[in-house]
This record gives structure tokens, sequence and C-alpha cells, in this order.
């Protein structure tokens, strides 16, 4: 054995080179679709002003604000504005048009980077509707006078919140009409105490030996994980996540605060202690494939030389779904993971399929699809290639001073 | 062994054909969404409901008409 050791040592070196040199040619790949994305033009206004007040027969458009007139130089009949606010994949922005009165006349998303699916609910409940007729000094609030729409609650706060800056813009620009600030309350409730005990557990739970107790809490923080996180808020972690962090959507840290918790979380944990929290500890999807790996008796199944050509698989599949998100401004769009169709009990034809073959697959094998398909593993593996080369770095420059 | 070894490789397959699916649902729908925006207004809902709550459906409000925009037949005449 003594001889093959350095053969060994130069083909870990090899292939160690090689990860990184694909890592850093990934990172330009990510940098070029982040840019071409920051490209995109945003729609314009104008157009749409006129299909919100069918009436108008002229729009004038003044210091971000529209007015609609019947006539040339009549008097005005409307007025509408432009508000953005975050939502779940990023900005929502919603035109408003109210008369001089102060009523919402008509209302529109102008543009969304939502999971389709999911976006498509609030038109389908008659969550727009609820906007129609609303005077000028309504809170436009959800759970005080407006319902947001069950399964797309981020999406519903969001047009929400956009529609609200919208009216302050015409309330103050045009209406003359004085409101009271908005109130901004923090949110911390039920789900993001559960995260930050869930982390704790996680991060506890990395440093204590394998043991019966540490396996027993490890299942207590799964269910948990499944339980909250999953089927009571459908709020599991998604490459979405992650793809609106790349692209500046971070939503408002008072109303989203388990946004921030979950993110922030796991990007100081991974990287202070490099190992992921979430993953092991408690994912829901993670727990609901454990579960029927644990009823059926299935164990993990990894063939060496195939598991590392399918590990670039799920690699190439991560690199995709960020590209394509960043690219097109649409991190709801390029998430593929099936959460939402377990938790959620809603998704398309595909969604719904790809969670039964994960289904009966993990009845044969331990977690097929974090081992395989998830983008979340090659997301945090980047993360400990990061941290590995900035700790190489770091002793490599002191032991040059030494 | 060989039998897990397929077994394996043709959930990987499916499963990515299965990815390939929803990104492509996913990117149509949302390039539909953004290419006609959701908009709504009080005369829609005043059809769905019946009422006729709009202040341009008012007795009182007289649509204006742009000399021209509608062509007339001696327009027509005069243009062939």
């Amino acid at each position: 054995m003594e001889p093959d050791l350095p053969r060994d040592f130069k083909a870990r070196q090899r292939s160690r080179s090689r990860n990184r040199t694909l890592a850093a040619l990934s990172l330009v790949v990510i940098l070029v679709a982040w840019l071409i994305g920051g490209l995109r033009r945003q729609p314009a206004v104008a157009g749409f002003v006129k299909q919100v007040i069918p009436e108008a027969a002229f729009v004038d458009e003044s210091g971000g604000l529209w007015l609609a007139r019947g006539s040339s130089g009549g008097p005005i009949i409307a007025y509408a504005a432009v508000g953005r606010a975050p939502g779940y994949g990023g900005p929502i922005e919603v035109l408003v048009a109210m008369d001089p009165k102060g009523k919402v006349l008509g209302m529109g998303v102008l543009e969304n980077h939502e999971t389709p699916g999911f976006f498509r609910l609030l038109g389908t409940n008659d969550f727009y509707a609820q906007f129609i007729g609303r005077d000028v000094e309504d809170s436009l609030s959800i759970g005080e006078d407006l319902d947001a729409v069950s399964g797309a609650t981020l999406s519903s706060e969001g047009v929400a919140a956009a529609a609200r800056l919208a009216i302050r813009g015409i309330a103050a620009n045009a209406l003359q009409v004085p409101l009271p600030p908005e109130k901004r309350s923090v949110r911390f409730g039920f789900p993001e105490l559960t995260l930050v005990l869930l982390f704790a557990a996680g991060y506890v739970g990395h440093r204590v030996r394998d043991g019966v107790w540490k396996r027993r809490v490890r299942w207590g923080t799964l269910l948990t994980g499944m339980i909250v996180l999953g089927f009571i808020y459908t709020a599991p972690l998604t490459i979405a996540n992650f793809i609106s962090l790349a692209s500046g959507y971070w939503p408002d840290w008072h109303t989203n605060l388990y946004w921030h918790l979950l993110i922030g979380g796991i990007l100081f944990v991974t990287s202070a202690q490099g190992k992921n929290p979430y993953c092991s500890w408690f994912c829901p999807f993670g727990a609901y494939q454990e579960c029927l790996s644990a009823v059926s008796g299935a164990k993990s199944y990894r063939p060496r030389k195939l598991h590392d050509a399918l590990t670039w698989v799920q690699r190439g599949l991560a690199l995709t779904a960020v590209v394509l998100g960043l690219a097109l401004r649409r991190p709801g769009a390029a998430s593929y993971e099936p959460f939402p169709v377990l938790f959620d009990l809603r998704g398309n034809a595909a969604e719904w399929g790809l969670l039964l073959v994960v289904t009966l697959a993990s009845l044969l094998m331990y977690r097929p699809f974090c081992s395989y398909l998830c983008p979340l593993a090659p997301v945090v593996d980047y993360i400990g290639v990061f941290r590995r080369w900035v700790r190489e770095t770091w002793r490599a420059r002191r032991r040059a001073r030494a | 062994m060989r039998l897990n070894r397929l077994l394996l490789l043709g959930f990987v397959i499916l499963s990515c054909m299965l990815i390939v699916l929803i990104w492509t649902i996913n990117m149509t729908q949302q390039g539909a969404e953004a290419a006609r925006p959701v908009l709504v207004t009080a005369g829609q809902i005043d059809e769905s409901i019946g009422v006729t709550s709009s202040p341009f459906r008012s007795p009182t409000f007289e649509p204006h008409i742009q000399p021209g925009a509608i062509p007339t037949l001696s327009n027509i005449l005069e243009d062939q």
C-alpha cells in the first residue's frame, strides 16, 4: 500500500485542482447571467395606464404620476401611479388608478418574479377585486381589510404593499391627502422561533458525538421541520431563495424576517462551522424522504463511480437553475423542487410527476432527491469550497510571514 | 447490483426529464404573464357583480371622441 500513497495524493490534488477550476468557471457563468439579467428592460407603463382607465383618451406623465383626461385639455378624470414592493421571488410592480375623489378605479400587476403556478392563484381567487372601489385612506393591509390567498401569502402581501405605495404616491402628489406613516412592526412569530431553535439544535448537534440521544434529537428536529416549516407554514428553503439573494431581491425584514433568518442562518453556520445544519437536521423534504426510507427499510445506495458521475449531473442542474433564474430574473420559475406540491398540494403535472418519482425512489433508497437532484447541496458545497480556499490562503500567508 | 444501478440511472434520467419540463412550463407561463399582465378595472368588477358603480357609467359622463378618430363615409371617399 505504501508506494500507492503518493499516486493517491497526486490524484487527489488533481481532482481538487479540477474542482477549483470548474468552480471558478461556473462563477464566471453565473456572473455573466447576473449581468444579462440586469440589462432587462422594465415594461413601458404608459400603455397599461389606458387599460386600467379605459375611459382615458389622453395620458400625460408628470413626476412618476400619470394624469388621465377624457379629452385634450379637459379635466383630469383619474390618476395612476406605480408601486414596487418585494414578493416571494422578487419585486412586484403594481399600477393603481384612482379617481380625483380618492377611490381605486383599477389596478394591474405589471411585473412579478413569483412562481407562476402560485401567483396565478391571486387572479383566480379574486384577490385584485378587493382593491377596486377602496378609499385612499383605507389601510389595505393583509389581515385588516384584505384577505391573503392561501398558498400565495407572500405574493399577496407583496401586491398589497406595492399597491399601498402607489396609492401613497397619488395621495401625496395629486390628491394632497396627508396619510399617516405606514406601520412597520417586526413580525416574529412561531415559524421564526421554530427556525431559530432548529438552527441552534443543528449547530449543537453537529458538535456532539454520535449516540442514541443525538439520533433521537435529530428525528425530533426532522419531524418538527417537516410539520412546522413544511406542512403548516409551507416555507422550506428552495433555490429560488438563493437566486433572489443574488438578484438583490431581498424582502422587507420587518414583514419577512423568516426569509432573512433562513438564508442568514445557513450562510452563517455553514461558513463558520463548515457543515450545513439545514439539510441533515431539519429540511422538511429530507425528513419526508427519511420517513419513507424508515418505513420501507431502504438503505443508502452510492456506487462510487456512478455516484461521482451523477454528482456532476446534480451540479449541472443547480447551475442551470441559477443561470436561468439570474439571466431571466425569475427565481420562482427556475426552482424545480417538488416541495410546494407535497406541502401545499399544488403544482402542475410535471411537478406531481417528479414528486411521485421521488416518493417511489425513497422507498428503495435513502434520500434520493437530496443525493442526486436537490440544487441546494451543490450551493452549500460551493460555500464549503470557498470557505476552504479562504482558510488555506489565510494559513499560507501566515506561514509565509512566519 | 446491476438492477440497482439501472434503477438509480432510470430515476435520475426520468427526474431530469421532468425537471426540464417543469422549467419549460414555468418559463412559458411567466413569459405569457409578462406579455399580458393582470389588469383589473372597476368596469370588469361591475360586469361580474352586475352593479354600475363606475363614475364613467354615470349619465353625466360623456366620452369624448377626437374629430377624425373614427373615419366617416366622406373621409373614406376622399381617401379613395
